[in-house]
């Protein structure tokens, strides 16, 4: 193994560590959930999902509705978390923080600020396995669903998007 | 979300990206499903209000009303809901009902087959992204979320069903109810209070039909099976009986509805000359006892025809037509006087 490769397996092992180790969960990450939250088990929720483009900071998106593993939460239409686009947009990424398989995605816009109208949400993408597409300029909410492969679920994420 | 937490979430997506298989991408049909365990058939799942974390009366109604609804309109053999003050499911209402975030309501049904639990957040809760009105209990303003619907939905889940994929446009909207966006006062299907038929495809494929003469859901696109048995030869003037028999084809994307019998539906039988290019309509075949199974008995046969019955694709159900393979009933000759002219006794 190149000394490259060495280093980058010991960077995402240490980025792995230092998700491990708890840092602070902030309100883009909340915690697992628990159904019952007088003395039941901690209930699992959906992987984190983090929307990425080249020389963006990534962003966690806003968890709303999902189903997953047994258990689910509904939630309307969400602000989401805010993105500064590119006055040129950008080709955005979308990773997931477990290795789930991913049986489709698709994301959509819609005017910021209010809950969309009747029709108005715009599909910009969609797709099986790896989550990318083109983000608009322009104030939009962003909302991303993907459907977990084998029967685990699906997922509804936010961003707010603006212009940088 | 601070720098380094950011970049140390976005190395561990990487990764995981980089591991994670992706699988054919889903369509509008029926509603995608847990891959946990079913409930049994008709089981009644008993459920009381959380002690100490009772809703308010208007939502008790709200929620009994969407466990009703749920009832009524599975049409499959799907768990029912009732309640029962010493139920071993629960429901709660509050401030710390455990939804997430920014969750409305939630579910679990990880006790499946045993238990489900379901919980409402309080109405008034002040949200990131607003604050929640349930409509049974602020008098239905524009912009509040009918409780029931919400029940209703939640009660889909804990039988099996995660969140229907519509189209782009949303123009499938009402086909489900379990939706990943519930939708507010006045938006169509707001107050949505019968599962919607791609719901049902999915309830009618994990927990069967209520029985074989139920209508099945038009989310789904079934094919059918229909055959045909008669007797190969018949005397001069004989009646004829034939006996058909309808199934839903067995294919294991069916799942419990592969090799249904189907009963109670219309199939005609139709016969031609031998080789002759179309056929007529003779009559409608009969319900016999046994499911699936149509009969028809036809009268005083002189001449020879060939035979099929035809079960056209119907309105309002989602099941394809059949026509089952040609049977063809040779009439013997006449052989005691008086005959007809056609059918002249063989003398040599």
């Amino acid at each position: 193994m190149n000394v490259a490769r060495r280093l980058a397996v010991l960077a995402i092992g240490a980025l792995l560590a230092t998700v491990a180790c708890g840092a602070p969960p902030s309100k883009t990450s909340p915690p697992p959930a628990s159904i019952d939250a007088t003395g039941e088990p901690p209930l699992p929720q959906p992987p984190i999902a983090v929307l990425t483009f080249a020389g963006g900071e990534p962003v966690a998106g806003d968890l709303g509705t999902y189903t997953y593993r047994g258990t689910g939460s509904e939630a309307p239409w969400l602000p989401g978390e805010p993105v500064a686009v590119p006055p040129t947009g950008a080709l955005a990424q979308v990773f997931l923080s477990e290795p789930l398989p991913i049986a489709s995605w698709w994301a959509r816009v819609a005017p910021t600020g209010r809950q969309p109208r009747l029709g108005e949400p715009r599909e910009i993408g969609t797709g099986a396995g790896p989550i990318a597409f083109e983000l608009p300029t322009g104030a939009w909410t962003l909302e991303l669903s993907v459907q977990f492969g084998d029967g685990i679920g699906d997922a509804t994420y936010f961003w707010e998007l603006g212009q940088d | 979300m601070n720098g380094p937490r950011r970049r140390a979430l976005a190395g561990t997506v990487l990764f995981a990206a980089a591991v994670a298989g992706a699988v054919p991408a889903a369509a509008h049909g029926p509603d995608p499903v847990f891959s946990g365990p079913l409930f049994a058939q008709n089981q009644e799942l008993r459920f009381r209000w959380k002690a100490g974390q009772e809703p308010p009366a208007a939502m008790q109604l709200a929620i009994n009303g969407g466990a009703g609804d749920a009832n009524i309109s599975r049409n499959s053999r799907a768990a029912t809901f009732t309640f029962d003050p010493a139920g071993t499911s629960w429901i709660n209402y509050g401030l710390d009902v455990g939804c997430g975030v920014n969750g409305l309501a939630c579910f679990s049904r990880v006790n499946a087959p045993t238990s489900f639990t379901m919980s409402f957040r309080e109405n008034g809760h002040r949200f990131d992204w607003g604050i929640l009105r349930w409509c049974e209990m602020t008098g239905r303003p524009d912009g509040c979320f009918d409780a029931r619907n919400s029940a209703l939905d939640e009660f889909g889940h804990v039988e099996i069903l995660t969140h229907h994929v519509n189209f782009a446009d949303q123009s499938d909207y009402t086909d489900a109810v379990v939706q990943t966006i519930q939708r507010v006062k006045p938006q169509d299907g707001y107050d949505a209070h019968v599962l919607g038929r791609c719901d049902v495809a999915s309830l009618q494929r994990k927990y069967d039909m209520p029985n074989m003469a139920s209508k099945y859901s038009t989310c789904l696109d079934l094919r059918t099976n229909l055959t045909l048995s008669g007797p190969d030869w018949v005397t001069y003037g004989a009646n004829v009986p034939f006996t058909a028999t309808l199934t839903v084809i067995d294919l294991d994307a069916y799942e419990r509805l592969g090799g249904n019998p189907v009963s109670a539906r219309t199939v005609t039988i139709q016969r031609r000359l031998p080789g002759a290019a179309t056929w007529s309509s003779v009559g409608a075949m009969v319900a016999a006892a046994a499911a699936g199974t149509y009969t028809f008995t036809a009268p005083s046969q002189t001449t020879t025809y060939e035979w099929r019955a035809v079960f056209s694709k119907p309105a309002g159900e989602g099941l394809r037509g059949d026509t089952s393979p040609i049977v063809s009933v040779t009439v013997s000759s006449c052989r005691t006087a008086p005959c007809p002219q056609s059918a002249q006794p063989d003398l040599r």
